[in-house]
């Protein structure tokens, strides 16, 4: 396990060193010039070229892109991501105080997408044929084919706007006032788990309907084990495999859905920040936002992949 | 009746039975119209082909023609959907917006797994050290989340048509390369590559006449999935105000439009969500009965 985790670790800093020249590489092709921008704005200034060459020089832009690009990441490894070009703060401090919004939504979003998902899936495949299985292949369609903004106007038209019992924007932290910040927080993470729950769902089904027809299984049986033991040790633990490797994918769709959740709901998330930086050519802030992202989901990928190694052993040895 | 010479020389006479030969076509359509949906599936994508294909002719209005007397109008028998607030007819706007999303779907779809299979391809079946650099960069971009590169693509790109869809195609290729990398090393594995390899073929011919035939019914059955996928990305593109550019109709871009009107006109923005989400729904369904039609043994996989 040890030299596994070793080796799982070692992609993952691969993958986070990848990551980070295509999103550099990306960055330095948007369109327009924040710096000449920003000059152009302040009409005070004497010498325009000279103050565009003094702020390039101070924000290191001056010099060859792959030293900017190893000042970068050099920076984000212990932590400093800079300042906003535009704005001038802090993008570590901005992104240490919108990380925690959009995980606590988005975590949430990813267990009640695991959990429920499975569950729906078992009693789905269970109870095959019957109309608990085709009300939950009918919204597990939904789910994976409605959009997610529509889901969200259509939430907030009937639960905001008609009944009025939740509120249509904003977001509380929960140590702050906990009623308040439930309420804001169930329409986002509806909308965030409804493609998770449905796929888990739809896979959790056919995966456990495959397994039931193993020999394995039929052993269980004839050596008399009780449905309840047959399922839970016998045919769960197996038809989850493909269902664990499915959530290092699903989180990638929850931290591109907190991007349109949190656009909705005006939720200062790193979402919004990233939609509002992009709309203002401020590259730094846009770069380090990505970076995040990515970060989150290789590290919960790498956590995925643990957990897959421990619940299948043969895959260590791959 | 045959002969059957066996090895010690005796002659025996054998019945040869043959299995009813199948009409393969046949078999592909009672198969895959097996299931209603399928068949409902099938139906919404060929009317949304004809209504794009003659938008002109079915939408009742012009959909950029602004009537300032008539804006944010109710459903009527004029306007079956309402006006927007500049007084263009939405259901035309729908209509219309068809065209778009078909558009941007088949082309995305199409370029994307065109390029993904190649480069899967030379990935599986290259080996070594082309398959570990090809693989870890798949990785990398796999773990960034596809909305958050389309949308930083189509702004560098510019919005509008080509960017989303290079940002599209470029977020949906990951997939792609994996799954044809995956096929192509279990394919490869097999006895006809062997003797084809000792009967001195070339590489491209082992990889394009044996290889790729052999994985095509994964690849088709991915990229009907995938155009729901499209579809939608292009859409929520379009919705964050990143995507199609107006005056341009698409669903995304009709319902953000609807959206600030949601209190006095909901029908403005929900039925260009709904059109996306029939949409969607119907190539999933077609996606689902191509696999269980083409390769049974694909389900649950894909």
């Amino acid at each position: 396990m040890g030299a596994y985790i070793t080796r799982r670790l070692l992609q993952a800093i691969l993958i986070v060193l990848l990551v980070s020249i295509v999103i550099f590489i990306i960055i330095r092709l948007l369109p327009g010039d924040p710096i000449e921008m920003l000059v152009a704005q302040n009409i005070t200034a004497e010498n325009p070229d000279e103050l565009v060459a003094f702020i390039k020089h101070e924000m290191k832009l001056d010099l060859p892109v792959w030293q900017q690009y190893f000042t970068w990441l050099w920076g984000a490894v212990r932590g400093d991501l800079g300042l906003s070009i535009l704005y001038r703060y802090d993008i570590g401090q901005e992104l240490a105080n919108r990380l925690p919004v959009t995980l606590s939504l988005g975590l949430t979003a990813f267990v009640l997408g695991f959990v429920l998902g499975t569950l729906l899936g078992v009693i789905a495949a269970i109870k095959r044929g019957s109309w608990i299985d085709s009300l939950v292949t009918v919204m597990a369609n939904i789910g994976i084919t409605a959009p997610a903004f529509w889901v969200g106007i259509i939430l907030i038209y009937i639960l905001g706007m008609h009944l009025g019992i939740l509120p249509i924007y904003g977001y509380t932290p929960i140590y702050k006032d906990v009623v308040m910040s439930i309420k804001q927080a169930i329409m986002p993470v509806f909308i965030l788990s409804l493609y998770p729950v449905a796929t888990a769902a739809r896979l959790t089904r056919s995966s456990v309907l495959e397994v039931v027809n193993e020999d394995y299984i039929r052993t269980a049986w004839a050596k008399g084990l009780s449905q309840k033991v047959i399922i839970l040790r016998h045919v769960l633990k197996n038809a989850l495999m493909p269902v664990v490797t499915l959530q290092g994918l699903l989180l990638r769709n929850i931290v591109g859905g907190s991007i349109i959740v949190e656009s909705i709901f005006v939720i200062p998330g790193m979402g919004q920040l990233l939609v509002d930086s992009m709309l203002a050519h401020d590259y730094t802030v846009v770069q380090s936002v990505m970076l995040v992202m990515s970060v989150v989901v290789v590290i919960t990928n790498l956590i995925v992949d643990i957990a897959y190694g421990w619940l299948d052993p043969r895959i260590q040895y791959e | 009746m045959s002969e059957l010479k066996l090895n010690n020389g005796e002659v025996i006479k054998v019945k040869l039975e043959t299995l009813p030969k199948v009409n393969e076509f046949r078999r592909f359509f009672r198969v895959f119209f097996s299931r209603k949906v399928v068949i409902f599936g099938m139906a919404v994508i060929l009317l949304t082909i004809i209504a794009a294909i003659f938008a002109p002719v079915i939408a009742p209005y012009d959909p950029y023609e602004q009537n300032l007397c008539n804006v944010l109008q109710p459903p009527s028998a004029e306007h079956l959907l309402g006006t927007d607030t500049i007084g263009r007819d939405t259901l035309s706007r729908i209509i219309y917006g068809s065209r778009i999303a078909l558009f941007v779907g088949v082309a995305t779809v199409g370029i994307a797994a065109f390029i993904g299979t190649v480069i899967g391809l030379i990935a599986g079946y290259l080996g070594h050290k082309t398959y570990t650099v090809i693989m870890r960069l798949t990785d990398a971009l796999m773990s960034m989340p596809p909305l958050m590169i389309a949308l930083v693509l189509s702004v560098v790109l510019g919005a509008g048509v080509r960017g989303v869809m290079v940002a599209i195609t470029f977020s949906l290729l990951p997939g792609y390369i994996r799954l044809v990398t995956g096929q192509v090393l279990s394919i490869k594995q097999n006895d006809y590559i062997m003797s084809a390899l000792s009967m001195g073929s070339k590489k491209a011919r082992i990889m394009f006449r044996h290889i790729l035939p052999n994985c095509l019914s994964p690849i088709i059955v991915q990229m009907t999935m995938m155009m729901g996928l499209a579809i939608m990305m292009e859409a929520t593109l379009s919705f964050l105000n990143m995507g199609i550019t107006p005056p341009t109709p698409a669903w995304g871009s009709l319902c953000y439009d609807g959206y600030k009107y949601l209190l006095m006109r909901p029908v403005l923005s929900l039925s260009p969500g709904f059109a996306i989400m029939l949409l969607v729904f119907s190539f999933n369904m077609v996606g689902d009965g191509l696999r269980d039609t083409l390769d049974p043994r694909l389900r649950g996989t894909i």
